[in-house]
């Protein structure tokens, strides 16, 4: 296979003001500090777009294996909770110990469709053997996936 | 009608769906069903309701609310200016978005399964909320029947979401009068049908009491908290007694939990009637249907010139409480009330929100059965 056929690209450029500006493609979208504490700070972390993309790959693989698999899945839905090891490291407070990253993460997938549980079940399976970001994140991080069937 | 007889047994109202009227509400949705299919399989899923209850020896008889999709929102589909709107299209537009999400989290559903009826032009009765149903249940009942309806303070509350409603009415304030005039419409037309009782949900009376820093439902989450619930409270009690007060005459009454929407107890509110003891006080109705077996209500509380509809049976947990149990929280309610005053029931309803039962129809029913034995061993 072609080395462009398996590599996504894209540019990230920060000015010493926040937020970050990241290009792909035609496309961009802008990324506050790594992470934060404040409720209220205005620009998305770069942890949130880190497990944001995780969910998307579960509810949007879903979709399209069940559109490839002709069952309609009239609504998907994802909960995530990510929990670092421990904060405290990113924050640079003396003392701390434990690594700064993510520890678990837990993610309740809804679904609600006209197909029997088995076929749900079967698209939930190819669902986890094939997403690119389960799979990756799942050699690094104890990846706790839950799908709930709903009328 | 023949009298009633000592310790009425009624039902708060909701009874679970079957699947097949589950899947029927879901494609009466999606639009793939028609009116009259989708009234088949309610009339059906009703009539079996009403056997179960005649069976267990009920008093009065609800239907169930088996054709609504909720306790509260149904009333978009017969009502101007409300549409339904899921919890998902609703987060871009509360108020307070985080602890929106931290209630959808606490519910444990996905925000699409739920929907609110929300205000969204000048409210008008298009048609009768429930005189409809109730002419069906009496149709094919001899007993008298309850009904229950969402209260105008839940219904004023819930409804009005500031981002799309404000056009319309500057305030909930605003939109309080013209849901008075529905439900005081509606109140006549089902006493004049001859609904034995008309009952009253006001399920977040306790949410002001009892919400400081603990999880809200959703149906107070589109308005940002007030800071000061004596001031909402006489807010309420002002709707309820505007809707009520032509009607003292008939058997009116109103239901106050602690929420219904979790079979975990630690989720669900606690604390006593007593903050609320001095606002119940003035409502102008004959009957309080409130909870008291869950032990997060606390002691069983008197209330002056009131019927009590004492919850004997608590919805949410499996355990089918004994009749001995039964009539000991009778005989605990009797040192306080004249047994002319006391009704039973369970705390709540058995499947307030549709795809949410938290029992089994075949649970209910086995409450059902032990409460009235209980209650004819103590009838003289
Ligand atoms: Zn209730």
């Amino acid at each position: 296979m072609e080395m462009e056929k398996t590599t996504w690209n894209l540019r990230i450029v920060t000015t010493g003001r926040e937020p970050a500006t990241a290009y792909m493609r035609k496309h961009q979208f802008t990324v506050g500090v790594p992470l934060q504490f404040d409720p209220e700070y205005p620009h998305i972390t770069a942890l949130e777009y880190a497990l944001g993309a995780l969910a998307a790959d579960i509810v949007g693989g879903l979709q399209v294996i069940s559109h490839r698999r002709r069952l309609k899945l009239d609504n998907v839905e994802a909960v995530l909770s990510g929990e670092l090891n421990n904060p405290l490291t990113y924050l640079g407070v003396v003392g701390e110990t434990g690594h700064p990253g993510l520890e678990r993460v837990n993610v309740t997938v809804y679904v609600s469709s006209t197909g029997s549980e088995e076929e749900i079940g079967l698209i939930w399976e190819e669902m986890l053997q094939k997403s690119p970001l389960v799979n990756t994140l799942k050699r690094a991080v104890k990846l706790d996936l839950v799908m709930k069937v709903v009328i | 009608m023949k009298a009633l007889p000592l310790f009425p047994i009624t039902t708060v109202g909701s009874w679970p769906r079957s699947i097949e009227l589950l899947r029927a509400q879901k494609l009466r949705r999606q639009g793939t069903l028609s009116e009259e299919e989708f009234e088949r399989v309610a009339d059906k899923a009703v009539l079996n309701v009403l056997r179960l209850q005649e069976e267990a020896g009920v008093d009065l008889v609800t239907d169930g609310e088996q054709r609504r999709d909720n306790f509260y929102s149904f009333v978009a589909a017969k009502l101007e200016g409300v549409r339904l709107m899921t919890l998902a299209e609703m987060l871009n537009l509360v108020e307070d978005t985080v602890s929106f999400e931290r209630i959808l989290r606490t519910l444990d559903v996905p925000s699409y399964s739920i929907s609110n009826a929300t205000c969204m032009g000048k409210v008008r009765r298009a048609r009768p909320l429930a005189v409809e149903e109730l002419r069906f249940v009496q149709k094919h009942t001899d007993k008298p029947v309850k009904v229950t309806l969402p209260g105008p303070y839940l219904l004023t509350r819930s409804m009005y979401l500031s981002s799309v409603s404000s056009k319309f009415y500057p305030t909930k304030e605003d939109l309080a009068e013209d849901v008075i005039q529905v439900l005081s419409d509606e109140t006549r037309e089902l006493i004049e049908q001859g609904a034995a009782f008309v009952q009253f949900d006001e399920p977040v009376l306790t949410e002001l009491v009892f919400t400081q820093g603990q999880t809200r439902t959703f149906m107070c989450a589109a308005l940002a908290a007030r800071k000061d619930p004596a001031e909402e409270l006489e807010f309420a009690v002002s709707l309820i007694n505007r809707v009520v007060d032509a009607f003292r005459d008939s058997r009116v009454g109103i239901h106050i939990c602690r929420g219904n929407w979790s079979k975990n107890e630690a989720t669900l509110l606690r604390g006593s009637y007593h903050p609320l003891v001095n606002y119940l006080n003035k409502l102008d109705v004959r009957q309080l249907v409130l909870e008291y077996a869950t032990e997060r209500a606390g002691d069983i509380l008197y209330f002056e010139d009131k019927e009590l509809g004492l919850g004997v049976v608590n919805p949410r947990i499996e355990r089918v409480e004994s009749v001995e149990e039964i009539k000991c929280s009778i005989e605990r309610a009797l040192q306080l009330y004249p047994p002319e005053k006391l009704w039973l029931n369970p705390d709540c309803g058995f499947s307030s929100f549709s795809n949410r039962p938290v029992n089994s129809s075949d649970i209910a029913l086995r409450k059902l059965r032990n409460l009235v034995v209980a209650a004819q061993s103590l009838r003289p």
